[in-house]
């Protein structure tokens, strides 16, 4: 939940941000264009599309690994962004809901991180969250609850990382143009750049895919693809594309507009009402037709990621499945004017089929990613 | 004056007129001169038409004449495959062929990868279907997010995703 006060800091740096950009735009005889970044992309991966007034170098990333795991980046010192978005799990927690540094239980489940760069909307339900820069910012201020801890706090720990003398010498070879370069604005482009790297490509089923290795896939999961992809389960239809998620972004391509659904999850009120405070995308807009309407997340790792769903309500895998099969575990509204999504309509799967399913969803693992997602922890 | 260079400079002065008439926002356009058309492209189109009847074995006469007439027409050769392919297993061997000459004669024709990739899955060609996939994936994402769940599912792919377009 964003409040006040993490819109007021939201704004302050995006104001950052514009005051950047005026600075980086000029074209003076010293000025040397920013290398390509080398972003290493798995085949057939497009380039992540990157703000403007934010190019990506090695320089920023580096700091924004060292910030993400460094628990001195929240307010009491104790809870670094990567105590709820654990490497080891593809960047998520293990929990149903996350816990903040102060205890604080948050509504919703942490999402992965995996492949974040490309997602065209940010966070579970907020269609006008779209950069990096401005999300990162949520857990960093939030009050309501408190995640990391930082709102009023902010001078204590801009001190607490310029006391590092390794921080003072990384902030000043991330933001060399800037005189004082240990801010908030730059921990959240040099957070937003390091995030950005968390690219996962090489599962099982993109070798398979997109290197044409056809032997890549297990007898199981092959079968458990024809079911993914088949027109009966049309699990494709929301998790899609390379990605396996619902909208993306990336450099040069037409922007998507952003999808959410309501998949039966609840319904309390015989129209698919989701019960509040986690209204999904009503809880942004305070549109009826909104209300229970997520993002649908990458589904890349996702036998890591449980438990599921944005209230990590499912434990399993499987019980998914069973969820999806039954056209949403609440039931089909009675009312006319339902708010679920008609793709959420059901399906029957024999036992077979189920773990053949399952095992489909284990072959989008990406072991490459989880080892580099452990050495850049470690480091 | 030579006279080349006094019909240059009409040319040139026309052009500056008809340009500021266009900056001003005026209707009169500069009207250029059709071209004549390409030939093979009235067949071509009238067989684009007949597919999205699904009138096949018609649709395969139409760019059968577009290619007598423009013999390195790749997209014909790509459509003539696809109606062709849907006339039954039978005529698979042949639809593959003109699928074959479409993309040597343009390496870039997403549509041909496409579809090729289809109808080599249909053959239960599984690794040369992914191969166009991997191929496709580097030419338009759409398409290739269209074969690879095409490929994964045994299912054809809905719609006529870009092989309907007229000339």
């Amino acid at each position: 939940m964003v409040t006040g006060r993490a819109a007021a800091a939201l704004a302050s740096i995006a104001l950052a941000a514009a005051c950047a950009t005026a600075r980086n735009t000029g074209s003076g005889p010293d000025k040397r264009p920013e290398p390509a970044y080398d972003w290493k992309l798995p085949p057939g991966f497009p380039v992540p599309g990157v703000p403007a007034d934010n190019p990506m170098t090695p320089e920023k990333v580096e700091l924004g690994r060292r910030l993400f795991h460094d628990p001195r980046l929240s307010g009491p010192g104790t809870l670094a962004c990567a105590g709820c978005h654990r490497p080891e799990l593809a960047y998520t927690d293990g929990r149903p809901r996350a816990v903040g540094v102060a205890g604080d239980l948050h509504p919703r489940s942490a999402m992965s991180l995996a492949n974040v760069a490309y997602n065209a909307t940010l966070g579970w339900d907020d269609p006008g969250l779209t950069r990096l820069e401005d999300q990162v910012a949520v857990p960093l201020f939030n009050t309501h609850p408190v995640e990391m801890g930082l709102a009023g706090r902010e001078a204590e720990v801009l001190e607490r990382l310029g006391r590092d003398r390794r921080y003072a010498r990384a902030f000043r070879r991330a933001f060399p143009e800037d005189e004082r370069p240990i801010s908030l604005g730059n921990v959240a482009r040099a957070l937003a750049s390091f995030e950005r790297t968390l690219i996962s490509g090489d599962s099982p089923f993109d070798r398979w895919s997109r290197r044409a290795e056809a032997g890549a896939l297990g007898a199981d999961a092959r079968a458990g693809a024809r079911l993914f992809f088949s027109q009966r389960l049309a699990c494709f239809r929301c998790h899609s594309g390379f990605n396996l998620s619902g909208p993306v972004d990336d450099e040069g391509a037409e922007p998507q507009a952003p999808r959410f659904h309501n998949t039966g999850l609840y319904d309390v009120d015989g129209r698919g009402g989701y019960p509040p405070p986690d209204t999904g995308v009503h809880r942004v807009t305070g549109r009826d037709e909104d209300v229970g309407a997520f993002r649908a997340p990458t589904l890349r790792n996702v036998a890591l990621t449980a438990p599921y769903m944005h209230d990590g309500s499912i434990p399993t895998l499987e019980a998914v499945i069973e969820h999806y099969a039954a056209g949403g575990r609440a039931g089909w509204p009675a009312g006319e004017a339902t708010r679920r999504d008609p793709l959420v309509a059901g399906f029957e799967l024999t036992a077979e089929e189920r773990s053949q399913l399952v095992a489909f969803l284990h072959a989008l693992t990406d072991d490459g990613f989880l080892r580099r997602a452990r050495k850049r922890a470690a480091d | 004056m030579p006279h080349g260079s006094v019909r240059w400079a009409a040319l040139a002065a026309s052009f500056v007129l008809a340009a500021a008439a266009y900056a001003a926002g005026s209707d009169s356009k500069p009207e250029e001169p059709e071209a004549p058309p390409l030939p093979g492209v009235e067949a071509y189109n009238a067989g684009v038409k007949l597919m999205k009847k699904e009138k096949f074995p018609d649709a395969q006469a139409k760019f059968e004449a577009a290619l007598a007439e423009s013999p390195r027409m790749a997209e014909a050769h790509n459509n003539l495959g696809y109606s062709l392919r849907k006339q039954g297993p039978e005529h698979y061997e042949a639809a593959l062929a003109h699928y074959d000459q479409a993309i040597a004669l343009n390496k870039k024709l997403a549509e041909a990868y496409m579809y090729r990739g289809v109808l080599r899955m249909l053959m239960g060609h599984e690794d040369e279907a992914l191969e166009d996939h991997k191929t496709l994936t580097g030419l338009n994402r759409k398409l290739a997010d269209a074969l690879e769940a095409a490929i994964a599912s045994g299912e054809e792919p809905e719609g006529l995703g870009g092989l309907a377009r007229a000339w």
